[in-house]
């Protein structure tokens, strides 16, 4: 948390922002004394793009959102509906009114619909060893075309850089300004800067209250069996 | 061994065109004859295939080859009933399409007239014949990712309903006009109609039986369209094993007569991609990859250019062993019947919005 500390100090002092913003955590700042959550997957420069793409009329007529995520075994899969949904309202700028979720141990599958009915699926699984980066896609269709975070005929993501020497490495480096952090890691200050710069410090607890909802209509959901209908 | 006298029926299906080089090529078969619906798919065989007699009627092609012993049913699915039983009366052996009918009544009178007549009848599921699927098996069954947690599975192409008339309209499709759900315009019969194959797999894979199904239906991307064209389905196996099935027509397509180059808007023009999580780990399959790329003619687009594998030799190599050896198929009507029925769950759940116990 150090060096993320340091990159977010860095930004403030450039920008001239006048608060205290001190990293809590990956998901958390605390603001002049405030405890915020700040949504770092906000921040990743391929959901800005989606969320351009889909608010912005590239895509018209949206039908479908799809979002699979493979992570660490000892992940938290509903902390990662917790992102997934949220990635799903964030992108199509719509409300979930209702969730179906199916689960056995370190996977989660779930159906979510959103107000203007919108069909958003969530395919999770923590399986992986550690270490292991996360595989992850992220895909909108529509009437008029498809938007999606991986390359047309690819499972995987690509990287932009491929070493192969005595040891084999690979680097996607996305932000010159925070350059030698992870995108996980930009994105945590990114978002952590966004909220001490934006100040929308209502809007990011009434958002983590509502996806807080969404989670635990998906685990009773995930137990019972049936479909949980949220209040938009 | 002797050759097989096999003939076509209907020529209406997608599937057709798939039957053609292997009909030629495999020296266990005879290729005797065709018949055709209608003046259409008439004019397309005759436009690809010389040399092999083509009538206008079923009984007309029956009654001059009586030598003929199978008969691929390359019809919609509204015809399979009356055409099974037309060939099973007659001792001839039967290779049905993938959806022999929705109806489960008259899905067991296609088992009870088959086994009757003592006659072999193999389901068109062509993926069963796939390297990539077998390579999974493999990978499965030696334990490489341990218990199977979660099955997770594509099954989208574009919708052939320009190229296939059949398959926009409802009673030909799903068999009769259902609406989808009450307030909503569609009738059953579209994508999910369309694709079968991952409801069927994560029986074959899991080895398990459906539990617990659930379905929605997005907004369709094809408006015009009367049945649906986009769906979600999740669910559980009784093993605990929990799925994510997309069976939809997402890859959006130009309005073509005949199927051919051009087709695909979106450069990808069908996908079954699998991926299985374990208890040890996960397995990623791309069933159709990996393919090469152009941005040639006739619309100068960025296109998957598929470099197919050929599953219909294998499924002809078992269908000829099924009947010269007198076996039972390894998808016949009585293992495809429980997934029909959770293909009318996913109807049945999407129209009550509830979750299907089986």
């Amino acid at each position: 948390m150090e060096i993320l500390q340091k990159k977010l100090d860095f930004l403030l002092k450039k920008y001239s922002i006048q608060v205290n913003a001190v990293l809590k955590d990956k998901k958390t700042v605390i603001i002049d004394g405030r405890e915020l959550p700040i949504f770092p997957h906000r921040s990743e420069r391929r959901f800005i793009e989606l969320k351009k793409i889909v608010q912005e009329g590239t895509l018209d007529g949206i039908s479908a959102m799809r979002a699979m995520e493979i992570a660490e075994k000892t992940s938290d899969i509903y902390e990662i509906l917790y992102r997934e949904l949220d990635l799903c309202e964030f992108i199509l700028g719509k409300s979930i009114k209702s969730v179906m979720a199916m689960e056995n141990e370190n996977v989660l599958n779930t159906v979510a619909v959103a107000d203007d009915g919108v069909v958003c699926t969530v395919e999770i699984a923590a399986t992986l060893k550690k270490r292991e980066p996360p595989k992850d896609k992220h895909e909108v269709i529509s009437r008029s075309g498809i938007a999606c975070d991986i390359v047309v005929d690819a499972q995987l993501k690509p990287d932009s850089i491929y070493v192969f020497g005595e040891e084999n490495q690979k680097f996607t480096d996305t932000d010159f300004e925070l350059f030698g952090l992870s995108e996980k890691e930009t994105a945590v200050v990114r978002a952590a800067f966004a909220a001490a710069k934006n100040k929308n410090f209502d809007d990011l607890i009434a958002t983590d209250k509502r996806l807080c909802a969404l989670v635990e209509k998906s685990k009773k959901s995930a137990y019972s069996g049936k479909k949980e209908s949220i209040a938009v | 061994m002797k050759p097989l006298k096999i003939a076509m029926m209907s020529m209406t299906h997608g599937h057709t065109r798939k039957y053609y080089q292997t009909l030629i090529d495999n020296p266990k078969l005879d290729w005797v004859a065709v018949s055709t619906a209608n003046n259409e798919v008439k004019k397309i065989f005759l436009d690809s295939i010389s040399g092999i007699p083509c009538y206008d009627s079923e009984m007309e092609m029956l009654n001059a080859h009586p030598e003929i012993e199978a008969v691929v049913l390359a019809s919609e699915n509204s015809e399979h009933f009356r055409q099974m039983k037309l060939c099973a009366e007659r001792g001839i052996h039967i290779l049905s399409m993938k959806i022999p009918t929705f109806d489960m009544s008259e899905y067991d009178k296609m088992i009870d007239i088959t086994e009757k007549n003592n006659v072999v009848c193999q389901i068109e599921l062509e993926m069963h014949y796939n390297p990539v699927i077998a390579r999974l098996k493999r990978l499965v069954s030696s334990g490489e990712i341990g218990k199977i947690r979660s099955f997770n599975a594509t099954n989208i192409t574009l919708s052939p309903v320009w190229a296939f008339p059949w398959q926009g309209v409802p009673e030909k499709s799903y068999g009769k006009r259902v609406p989808l759900k009450q307030g909503d315009s569609r009738f059953r019969g579209g994508a999910l109609c369309d694709h079968p194959h991952i409801f069927d797999m994560v029986r074959h894979i899991t080895g398990s039986d459906f539990d617990i199904v659930y379905a929605e239906a997005a907004p369709n991307i094809r408006p015009d369209i009367e049945e649906e064209d986009m769906l979600s389905v999740i669910g559980k196996m009784k093993d605990g094993t929990v799925f994510s099935l997309d069976p939809s027509w997402s890859k959006m397509e130009e309005r073509l007569k005949i199927p051919g180059p051009g087709w695909e808007v979106f450069p990808k023009r069908m996908e079954v991609n699998i991926t299985l999580n374990g208890e040890k780990g996960t397995i990623m399959a791309d069933c159709f990859g990996p393919n090469v790329y152009h941005s040639g003619l006739p619309k100068n687009r960025y296109t998957v250019q598929y470099t197919y594998f050929d599953e219909w030799i294998g499924m002809i190599d078992e269908f000829v062993d099924n009947i010269r050896n007198n076996k039972t198929p390894l998808i016949n009507l009585r293992w495809h019947r429980r997934t029909i029925e959770a293909m009318n769950a996913v109807y049945e759940s999407i129209s009550t919005g509830k979750s299907i116990k089986f």
